[in-house]
């Protein structure tokens, strides 16, 4: 058993997973976190049948990502997690992460604290993941998950997605972002533009980043003009 | 009391003075980690940043840092480096302006000895060895008075922290053999008791790997060698380094900041040395006697 310490109002753990086997195997887990598996088998028509059942019967939950291939639910998994989250509920992530699920992700990426790889759902990592949304409603975060304000450098743009760079995480390696990310007030964003964005660039995998609150990047003046050299 | 830290930044460098009148930064390192430590330890003022040239592992952390609206920086120095990809140094531009915006910065992209006496902000004398500002002038590219090819690691920022008229930390930050060799003919005296090794310990350029250590050892003379290395690294140091330095200096002590499977097989060889693997950051007191290191692990 982990000995990682929950309050005493952290019991019942709701499983949401359209796969049965899944389900059973995250409650078995759940037992072993000394916690009370609360499954939910029947299909969950709206996020707002979802809310209304866990506001009832539990006190955290575990979600998987893809939840609309046997009709389960109307949402995605991490669509969920991040409205929850809104709601100061905890929650974990559970994905293949497959390269599709990752920019399907992206965009709820700030609201999910923890996202586990299937298969990876081990007592202690329940726990641990429970107490680290608790401390990030309370704006306490790990390293990895800590906002910072940084630059995006625009490398490329096509319909569905933008490419882009983050200097200060890594200045060689390009990562790419789902279009509706961006807010659309920005404007057109064009290759060679500059963004500000909070990022939590203590992350060292690509899969783990968060993008929030974009601000164009004002163009240097003055003297800082002159350093511009493209 | 003045204290430095050599941070543990995952491979690149940065170090933080703490003096009785101000913070000096001295590189940023790659991503969040100067951040994180300059939170933690509640600092949200820095007098000046010194950038000792254009990579990655060494500005990435400056530019986080600028955008960050979460520390204040007052005066940032970095040699230009024309050679130097333009969106990077177009990046830094960005979060420079940005930064002035907010808070006015002093920005002066020129790191020459013409700056010493200029740095100190406490007891610790703060000295730019190199590069001349003859080689600064020339930059990247260009060619040195013997005809060889300068590139940006050849005109590093190298800097010496002295106390009390003693040479305490040098940092030659990714200084290569053709700019040891200019600082050596311009500089008699490069001692000090603790060396941050160049380039991670890696090859230094095109040269040798041990001549260049056996130069750079001669000249230093150092008790204590650091290496800022990221962890699991197979690479660095090098293995060439790590014996260059054996057999010219009696009694060093050499620490790893990451992981090194190369010191950590060499400390399994040889029993009695002194060396520590995977330490984290570093730091020390200034006015401690005799000088002595503490370090991260110590703690485990």
């Amino acid at each position: 058993m982990s000995t990682t310490m929950l309050p005493d109002n952290i019991q019942r753990v709701a499983v949401i997973d359209d796969d049965k086997q899944a389900r059973d195997a995250m409650a078995e887990s759940i037992v072993d976190a000394d916690l009370q598996p609360v499954i939910q088998q029947e299909r969950l028509n709206s996020l707002a049948d979802l809310i209304s059942k866990l506001k009832i019967g539990a006190d955290a939950a575990i979600c998987d990502h893809r939840l609309r291939p046997r009709n389960y639910a109307s949402f995605q998994g991490a669509e969920a997690v991040a409205e929850l989250y809104r709601m100061h509920f905890p929650v974990l992530l559970i994905t293949a992460w497959s390269t599709e699920d990752i920019d399907n992700i992206r965009p709820y990426r700030r609201e999910i604290p923890v996202m586990i790889r299937s298969g990876g759902l081990e007592p202690r990592i329940i726990r641990e993941g429970i107490v680290q949304c608790l401390n990030e409603f309370e704006n306490t975060y790990v390293k990895e998950r800590q906002p910072r304000r940084v630059l995006l450098r625009i490398e490329d743009v096509d319909p569905s997605f933008i490419y882009i760079i983050i200097p200060s995480w890594d200045s060689n390696t390009g990562l790419r972002l789902p279009r509706s990310i961006i807010p659309t007030h920005l404007g057109d964003i064009k290759p060679g533009m500059r963004l500000f964005s909070e990022v939590n660039i203590g992350a060292s995998k690509n899969e783990d980043l968060y993008f929030d609150r974009f601000e164009i990047a004002e163009e240097p003046g003055n003297s800082y003009a002159d350093l511009i050299r493209s | 009391m003045p204290t430095l830290y050599v941070l543990d930044v995952r491979h690149g460098n940065s170090a933080v003075l703490i003096d009785d009148s101000g913070i000096i930064v001295i590189d940023a390192g790659p991503g969040s980690d100067l951040l994180d430590f300059l939170q933690e330890n509640g600092i949200t003022q820095i007098d000046i940043l010194i950038l000792s040239h254009a990579d990655q592992d060494h500005i990435g952390g400056a530019m986080g840092l600028l955008s960050s609206k979460e520390v204040e920086i007052k005066n940032v120095y970095l040699n230009t480096d024309s050679k130097k990809g333009s969106a990077v140094w177009d990046d830094l531009a960005y979060t420079l302006w940005d930064h002035h915006k907010h808070s006015q910065v002093h920005f002066e992209p020129c790191i020459t000895p013409h700056l010493n006496r200029k740095l100190d902000r406490g007891r610790v004398v703060i000295e730019v060895l190199g590069p001349s500002a003859y080689l600064a002038t020339k930059g990247p590219g260009s060619t040195d008075r013997k005809g060889r090819k300068l590139t940006s690691n050849s005109i590093s920022a190298v800097l010496r922290l002295s106390y009390e008229n003693n040479p305490v930390v040098i940092f030659p930050s990714d200084i290569d053999d053709i700019g040891l060799d200019n600082l050596l003919e311009e500089h008699v005296d490069i001692k000090a008791w603790l060396a941050v090794f160049p380039h991670h310990g890696g090859n230094p350029g095109g040269g040798n790997v041990a001549i260049f250590t056996t130069k750079f050892c001669e000249a230093v003379k150092p008790s204590v060698i650091v290496f800022s290395i990221g962890h699991n690294q197979s690479d660095f140091p090098n293995i060439a380094v790590i014996k260059a330095i054996e057999s010219t200096l009696a009694g060093v002590r050499m620490y790893t900041t990451g992981s090194s499977g190369v010191l950590l097989s060499h400390i399994g060889d040889n029993k009695d040395c002194l060396h520590k693997d995977c330490v984290g950051s570093i730091w020390l007191h200034f006015d401690k006697e005799p000088l002595e290191i503490i370090y991260e692990g110590m703690k485990s």
